[in-house]
């Protein structure tokens, strides 16, 4: 009996073996293309917070589809650059690396500039996808121009979105206000919010708006949101540096009248978490934000950032607002006004010269994948039943599983989310939207109906990161920039200097320093009309 | 008479190293018992300190620390020419000498209350409960001194505020920084750095306590006359350490309570080499500050030893 049953479990055996050995790969039923030579091992260092790297089946099937095994070395996020530049001159070079900024980023010039990272388009033939997906203005963000412009890093545009401010919905009600359109709207909100106790808890514990992370450009205090209503232009537009720009000191100015106002949390100047105001937004103690905010910020879909949201505000409504208009203009004014928005670029992957010929071949595969549909869904969206439900490709909705579906015992795959830094492109070609929002033909619809409302009078403009000699000068101005940016602006701000004070230093230092941007931007753009 | 003539032979190199050789044999256990420290001492205090010629060269990712290009000197005049720099070097030195005058003297006076307590029990729960904050992360106490000093929502402003109307800037103002420094130091420290001094106390003779109890001391002369001068050696040599240290003021603490409102008295050396060096990767540069900083201290340390030489005290060499 026993011999009998030992033929049969060597028999099952032997098929098992002998039908994964001889497995082919039928296009007919996987859909997909599948890799069927040797699989390549490539280090590679990237950002990616919260990303369970671990029996992730998004890579699992990357390994599957173009034999490349990621062996992933993840970098603390809010320092990612500088880690990545201590791990390099440790001489610890991964085979390919991203890194967390675009062109501008010093380092990234210095690698070049010393042959530690390949220029891509020597590998163009094995990259051909990236140039086909990626057009000038997105490949200017990978070049250093000092070095005949090469393109040194392969940039990683993200979809562009309508930009957008939230509100409290519920809150503008209740104080009898409109969604502001102006500075001046938005003083009077701010100082409603934290003056009229609008969560009714008869606590002092709200207010207009609370700073985080500052910056001459881009983020925080002089975020793109609310700067266009001061008249203030993009440095390749006003050929000037923001603060060298007329209507600077007006929103310095209305920064400092709202913090005497009671407008502003008055101890933001203590917080360095960067994402502190968003979290003190979920937490319903702030009236809006609008660093860096979209659309996409102000949908109650969007997952951990809405449910906790809604958890603490259970009756809370988020409105969306344009960016700021310059005073005495109304909402019906919109058409007359525009917005300038410039193309998102989310840093650059570079491929190290110190990698073996098969790393580097294995590189250029995993960029070359991941500028094709397929690479993008793969990488951006996952795959279907593990990490989304499914997808509509002709209205590019992705349904997601729900917290409890998620849940579900049996299921822990569906916990994994998409690997975020590590998607090589997060836009379609031509920075078509990967996804409209929404998990349910509801939600969908109303993303539409925000995002037809808002997407209006924007002006895609160039971003003075990519224009030769930029980089230099951020460079040789960057302890300026620190200084302005860490000290002298949330001075002014709270009172601890006064405006002469803070003028004499911004217009007799600062600015001086950055006159060569008309220079710059001439070069490129010819002299200003 | 026949004067005898002892004439010492000089020894040569040779005997010396024999001598020195059956020495360690003769305490070869103890010599075993340094070599873990020594060990340690060599692979993470020596070896990396090869590492400080990169302030004297450009430093190149490719080429990495040994094959960069040389180019002597030029980043100390870059230092020197900073005007943040002196800025820096001002904060740093005051906020150590601040450290020195009020931080070293608190365990001292600590140590010397804590032994006159008579109850052994409540000597030791004493102690244990001065010990704990030391084992607190400065990131902790960082977040707690924030909860009690905010003046939003801070406790101890919340008192101020009922009291007196108006609420005080702990941590914003520039000229509270270098008191939050020193107060949260003592806080965290103080019952820590007794340890030493409790332990040199204890190896006081007891006799001579009892021998001033009859000639009629009283407490505070006793702890005058006999405890102090018993720890003067371990205070002066502590006191040497400090004098090496007088540039350091430590990162954590420093850059848990800087913000944009204090930083013309809170950037010191290991702040401005963490921005320099780690957030703008001026390796070089940033090194060429921390080489600065080193030196001084060194000169430091051998004006204090040779100060404590000059008044009689213990010193290291």
């Amino acid at each position: 009996m026993k011999r009998y049953l030992a033929i049969i479990v060597a028999a099952i055996l032997l098929m098992t073996v002998w039908s994964s050995a001889f497995a082919v790969y039928d296009p007919e039923t996987d859909g997909v293309s599948v890799w069927d030579g040797e699989i390549t091992t490539i280090t590679v260092t990237d950002r990616l917070p919260g990303i369970q790297l671990e029996n992730n089946p998004i890579l699992k099937e990357l390994e599957r589809r173009i034999g490349v095994r990621l062996e992933i070395s993840v970098l603390d996020a809010a320092q990612y650059n500088s880690l990545i530049a201590s791990q390099i001159a440790a001489g610890d070079i991964p085979d390919m690396f991203y890194l967390w900024d675009n062109s501008s980023n010093v380092n990234f010039q210095k690698w070049a500039q010393e042959g530690l990272i390949w220029n891509l388009e020597e590998l163009e033939d094995k990259i051909p996808n990236a140039f086909t997906w990626l057009n000038a203005n997105d490949l200017a963000y990978g070049r250093v121009p000092s070095l005949d412009n090469g393109l040194y890093g392969l940039p990683r545009m993200q979809q562009l979105t309508p930009d957008a401010i939230p509100y409290r919905g519920d809150w503008l009600k209740k104080l009898g206000l409109e969604i502001p359109v102006t500075p001046e709207d938005l003083f009077e909100y701010c100082v409603a919010v934290s003056t009229q106790d609008p969560d009714g808890n008869g606590i002092d514990d709200t207010w207009g708006l609370f700073i985080t992370q500052l910056g001459d450009k881009g983020g925080g205090l002089i975020d793109k949101n609310i700067r266009e209503g001061f008249g203030i232009e993009p440095e390749t537009v006003a050929y000037k540096v923001i603060p060298a720009q007329e209507g600077f000191m007006e929103l310095m100015d209305f920064y400092h009248d709202l913090y005497a106002a009671g407008g502003i949390y008055p101890e933001f100047y203590l917080e360095s978490d960067i994402y502190a105001d968003q979290e003190a937004f979920r937490a319903g103690k702030v009236g809006t934000m609008f660093k860096t905010t979209s659309l996409d910020h102000t949908m109650p879909y969007r997952s951990n950032a809405a449910e906790a949201f809604y958890q603490n505000n259970p009756d809370g409504e988020v409105v969306a607002g344009y960016p700021l208009q310059p005073n005495g203009t109304t909402a019906a004014d919109a058409d007359s006004y525009f917005h300038y928005i410039t193309m998102s670029c989310w840093g650059v992957f570079c491929i190290s010269k110190a990698a073996s010929e098969e790393a580097v071949d294995a590189a250029c595969r995993f960029l070359n994948f991941g500028c094709t549909e397929e690479g993008v869904h793969l990488l951006t969206n996952g795959i279907e039943g593990i990490n989304y439900k499914s997808w509509d490709p002709v209205l590019r909705t992705k349904v997601a599983f729900t917290q409890a579906e998620k849940e579900e015992p049996g299921h822990e795959e569906r916990l994994i989310n998409a690997i975020s830094y590590l998607c090589v492109q997060q836009s379609w070609a031509n920075y078509g939207k990967l996804t409209f929002g929404g998990n349910t033909p509801e939600e969908k619809a109303e993303y539409m109906r925000r995002y037809n409302e808002l997407n209006h009078g924007y002006i895609v403009y160039d971003n003075i990161d990519t224009y030769p000699g930029y980089a230099d000068l951020k460079t040789k101005n960057a302890e300026l920039t620190t200084k302005l940016n860490d000290e002298m602006m949330v001075q002014y701000i709270v009172g601890g200097i006064t405006r002469e004070e803070f003028t004499d230093w911004l217009y007799n230092v600062y600015c001086p320093a950055w006159e060569e941007v008309e220079d710059i931007v001439t070069a490129v753009r010819g002299p200003k009309e | 008479m026949p004067v005898m003539m002892i004439v010492k032979q000089p020894r040569t190199i040779r005997e010396k190293l024999l001598n020195l050789i059956v020495y360690i044999i003769k305490k070869r256990y103890l010599y075993l018992m340094c070599i873990p420290g020594l060990v340690y001492l060599a692979i993470f205090s020596y070896v990396p300190m090869y590492g400080v010629i990169i302030a004297f060269k450009d430093f190149s990712y490719t080429k990495g620390i040994m094959a960069s290009k040389w180019i002597g000197f030029q980043y100390f005049g870059k230092v020197f020419a900073t005007s943040d720099f002196f800025d820096t070097f001002r904060n740093s030195v005051l906020l150590s000498l601040l450290r020195l005058c009020i931080n070293m003297p608190v365990p001292i006076i600590l140590a010397l209350l804590v032994n006159e307590i008579g109850s052994t029990a409540f000597k030791r729960i004493g102690q244990t409960v001065m010990y704990l904050p030391h084992f607190i992360s400065w990131v902790a106490i960082g977040g707690i001194t924030l909860t009690f000093l905010s003046e939003t929502d801070g406790l101890v402003n919340i008192v101020i505020k009922r009291a007196t109307g108006h609420t005080i800037p702990f941590l914003s103002s520039a000229g509270m920084f270098r008191g939050l420094i020193v107060g949260t130091t003592i806080w965290k420290e103080a019952g820590w750095g007794t340890i030493i001094y409790l332990a040199s106390l204890s190896a006081i003779n007891l006799e001579l306590y009892e021998a001033a109890t009859v000639d009629g001391a009283n407490r505070f002369q006793k702890v005058w006359h006999i405890s102090l001068p018993g720890i003067a050696s371990v205070i002066s040599i502590q006191l040497i350490l400090q004098c090496g240290n007088i540039m350091n003021n430590g990162f954590e603490q420093i850059y848990m309570f800087q913000n944009p409102l204090n930083i013309r008295s809170s950037e010191v050396f290991e702040t401005y080499i963490y921005k320099i060096g780690l957030l703008n990767t001026d390796f070089s540069y940033s090194t060429a500050v921390g080489l600065f900083k080193s030196i001084v201290n060194i000169i430091l340390v051998i004006i204090a030893n040779r100060g404590a030489r000059l008044l009689g005290q213990a010193t290291f060499y």
